[in-house]
C-alpha cells in the first residue's frame, strides 16, 4: 500500500517568467490553477452575476476573492463562459515586480465540487442563451476539461445557438479554458472577453 | 489584452450602485475586511484566517510571536519537516498531525484539508500576508488536539473537537479546555515507553498563555 500523502505544494509562477499560464492540479479536496500576466496589462475582472445585475470585481493590488457556490461568475480573457459551481471559488491577485500573478482556488469542503453549469447570457438584454451542464464529481478534472472544451465548441458551431431569442443579439464566440486549446475565433474572442 | 471591450460588453448590464454597497466584504486582503479574520472566520464552504506577518526568503516573522517558520508533520516515516516557501500554495492533507513551532503547542490534526499562502510585502520591510484556509467541517468531521512524544512519538494525550457537528465556533474553547486539560497533570507529558517529561502545551493565542505556557512557546 502506497504512503498516504501529506502534503501537496505549488510554486505560484516559474520565477523569471512574468507571463504563464499553469495547468490545473489537485491538492486534496482543492483544485488549483496559477497564471501570470505582465505587471502593464490591465488588470483582470471577475464578472459576477447577482439579482441586480452583473458585478464587476477587480483591483490594483493584492487581491482575495471569494466566488460562493452557485453563483454565476466570468473571468475575463480566462474562460470564455459564465460559470457556475457548487463549490466555493477563491480568486487571489498577487502583484510582482514584473508581473501579476493570480490564482485560483476551487472547492476545500467535503460532499461537493459534484456539479458545473456553463452558462451564455446575453450581454444585451442578460437572458440566458445557452447552458451546460458537467457532473464533475463523476468525470473528474479531466472530464470536466474536456467537457467544457466540447460546450465551447458546441456553442461557437452554430450561429443560431448564440443567437439571444429576447434581442436577437448574436453573442460573440466562446473560448475555453486553456489557450492552447485555442482555434483562430475562440483565440480572438479570448482578447476581447 | 483589453479590459474595454468586455467592460463594454457587459455595459448595459453592469450595476450602478458602489460594489460596497451590492457585495460588502469582496476583498479579504482590505484592511478594514481583514480584521475579521485575524483568528478564523467561515464564509460559505471554507474557513479563513488571514494574518499579517513578514514573510521572506529567510522565513515567517509574526509581530507577537517571532519566527515561526518551522513546519512539521508527521506521517508512516515519522516527524518530518516540510519547508514552505513563500508565493508557494501548500496544502496539508486532511489526517495529518503538523504542528508549527512556536505557533500553537500541539499537533492539530484537522479532518479537512488546510491550504497555506504566504505572501512577501510590497517592500522587505513591508508586512506581508499569511492566509490559512480550510473547508468548513460538517456532519462527523472533527479536529483534534494532540501531543505524541518528542523523543519516540508516542501518542501521549488527544481531545476531540466536533466541529463538524457544533459549528466551527467551538474550535477556540476547545483549543483552551484541550491544552488546559494535558497541562494539568505532568503524566499526561510523560511519554509511557520511553519516559521523557515533554514540554507544556499552549494555545494558538499569545494572549491566552500563562507564565508555563509563555515558556513552553518558546521552547517547541
Amino acid at each position: 500500500m502506497d504512503d498516504p500523502v501529506l502534503h501537496y505544494s505549488l510554486g505560484l509562477f516559474p520565477q523569471g517568467d512574468e507571463t504563464y499560464f499553469g495547468e490545473w492540479q489537485e491538492a486534496g479536496l482543492y483544485w488549483l490553477w496559477t497564471g501570470a500576466q505582465p505587471a502593464g496589462d490591465p488588470p483582470r475582472t471577475v464578472w459576477e452575476k447577482s439579482e441586480k445585475g452583473v458585478v464587476e470585481f477587480k483591483a490594483d493590488g493584492y487581491l482575495a476573492h471569494p466566488i460562493l457556490a452557485g453563483k454565476p461568475h466570468h473571468i475575463d480573457h480566462l474562460f470564455g463562459y459564465w460559470h457556475e459551481s457548487d463549490a466555493d471559488r477563491i480568486w487571489l491577485q498577487v502583484p510582482q515586480k514584473e508581473s501579476v500573478v493570480h490564482a485560483l482556488v476551487w472547492g476545500g469542503k467535503s460532499g461537493v465540487h459534484k456539479q458545473d453549469r456553463l452558462l451564455w447570457l446575453c450581454p444585451q438584454c442578460g437572458s440566458q442563451i445557452a447552458d451546460c451542464l458537467i457532473d464533475t464529481g463523476k468525470v473528474g478534472m479531466e472530464g470536466f476539461i474536456a467537457a467544457q472544451l466540447d460546450a465551447v465548441r458546441r456553442f461557437n458551431f452554430d450561429e443560431a445557438k448564440r443567437k439571444c431569442r429576447s434581442c436577437g443579439l448574436v453573442h460573440p464566440e466562446a473560448y475555453g479554458f486553456y489557450p492552447r486549446d485555442d482555434g483562430a475565433a475562440e483565440k480572438a474572442s479570448r482578447g476581447r472577453w | 489584452m483589453s479590459d474595454t471591450e468586455a467592460k463594454k460588453m457587459f455595459a448595459n448590464l453592469v450595476v450602478k450602485e458602489s460594489l460596497e454597497k451590492v457585495a460588502g466584504d469582496w476583498d479579504f486582503l482590505q484592511e478594514k475586511v481583514l480584521a475579521h479574520f485575524s483568528t478564523f472566520k467561515a464564509v460559505g464552504q471554507n474557513i479563513y484566517g488571514i494574518r499579517r506577518r513578514y514573510v521572506g526568503a529567510a522565513g515567517i516573522v509574526d509581530p507577537q510571536k517571532g519566527a515561526i517558520s518551522r513546519h512539521f508533520e508527521i506521517g508512516p516515516q515519522g516527524k518530518i519537516e516540510v519547508l514552505k516557501q513563500p508565493l508557494e500554495i501548500s496544502v496539508t492533507t486532511s489526517g495529518t498531525p503538523h504542528h508549527v513551532t512556536h505557533n500553537f503547542g500541539y499537533w492539530h490534526v484537522n479532518d479537512m484539508d488546510e491550504l497555506y499562502l504566504r505572501l512577501p510585502g510590497e517592500t522587505p520591510d513591508a508586512l506581508g500576508y499569511s492566509l490559512v484556509i480550510m473547508g468548513n467541517p460538517s456532519g462527523d468531521e472533527c479536529d483534534r488536539f494532540a501531543w505524541y512524544c518528542e523523543r519516540c512519538l508516542t501518542i501521549l494525550f488527544e481531545r476531540v473537537c466536533e466541529t463538524g457537528r457544533l459549528g466551527f465556533d467551538v474550535f477556540w474553547k476547545s483549543e483552551r479546555q484541550a491544552v488546559t486539560d494535558y497541562n494539568r497533570d505532568v503524566a499526561n507529558r510523560t511519554c509511557p515507553e520511553c519516559g521523557f517529561i515533554n514540554p507544556r502545551g499552549y494555545c494558538w493565542a499569545v494572549s491566552k498563555d500563562n507564565p508555563e505556557e509563555r515558556e513552553a512557546r518558546a521552547v517547541w
